[in-house]
């Protein structure tokens, strides 16, 4: 899992880099650390912190009120505890969604008959739904800018990957 | 920074990040580096936190002088908690358990 670091804004792996590759090392592979590292690199490059370089002097409060600190906290990531009515929330869009993706599916399949590029793109009727239920579970407490930037680029991910699929079949 | 002060402005404080307060509370019995808050973290609070989810809330609390690092021995970096940053975990667990004393008085009365 340590490519994902690679994500992560220069400066923030420079100074955190070696000790969240040490911390990723003595964890077993997990999908949900990988979605949680992918969207912690999207709040580093959003959330820009002031990286300090040397070790931050202790108990600095000029000019920095205490709710003001703790404010700039709620965007720490997140951390927050799926609840069970989230597993639900989470089940019914996977459900529903791919139930409403591969009715559309099947319309089209019917409507268009047997192409490559519509039988390629099949997939996307489960994987879709699937990142869209991660906003319940992995991407809980995230912001909506990094849950929209997470699912939205892994949807352009995965159409260019069915999409290549689809035109090396329609080449064979 | 005056109790009545810190009083007043938690007042009107809406959400403590959970991953924040819960890396100041693992840091308050001594320095701890990544994996050690992780586990430490899952134990006290029965949530473990995601690589991603912990290096950012440690980035932002170190950034506001909240925790700090103790000197790297190697790669892990170990952290511990700053003359600032035990002020506001006590502020916040104090804020805490008023709401608590509060809630199970209106329990016992109900």
């Amino acid at each position: 899992m340590t490519w994902l670091l690679a994500l992560y804004p220069p400066r923030w792996r420079r100074r955190y880099g070696d000790e969240l590759r040490a911390l990723i090392g003595s964890q077993p592979f997990s999908l949900h650390a990988v979605i949680d590292l992918m969207a912690g690199a999207i709040d580093a490059w959003l959330e820009p912190q002031k990286i300090p370089v040397q070790s931050a002097s202790a108990g600095s409060e000029e000019g920095v009120t205490m709710i003001g600190t703790m404010m700039k906290l709620g965007c720490a990531g997140s951390g927050e505890r799926v609840t069970r009515q989230d597993a639900l929330k989470s089940a019914a869009v996977n459900l529903g969604g791919t139930l409403l993706l591969t009715a559309l599916w099947m319309a089209l399949h019917i409507r268009l008959g047997d192409r490559t590029y519509l039988t390629a793109f099949s997939a996307m009727a489960f994987l879709v739904p699937y990142l869209f239920s991660l906003r319940y579970t992995s991407l809980k407490g995230r912001s909506l800018r990094t849950q929209s930037i997470f699912i939205g680029g892994m949807i352009l991910v995965l159409a260019l990957i069915l999409g290549g699929a689809g035109w090396v079949a329609s080449k064979i | 920074m005056k109790k009545a002060e810190i009083d007043r402005e938690l007042d009107e404080f809406g959400r403590f990040s959970e991953p924040a307060l819960l890396i100041l509370i693992s840091l308050a019995d001594g320095p701890k580096h990544g994996y050690a808050m992780t586990e430490d973290i899952a134990r006290i609070a029965d949530l473990r936190l995601g690589p991603g989810t912990l290096y950012g809330a440690i980035a932002r609390l170190e950034a506001r002088g909240m925790i700090e690092p103790v000197g790297a021995e190697d790669r892990r970096n170990p952290y511990r908690i700053t003359a600032f940053g035990e002020k506001a975990l006590r502020a916040r667990l104090a804020s805490i358990q008023n709401v608590a004393r509060i809630g199970q008085r209106r329990l016992a009365s109900a």
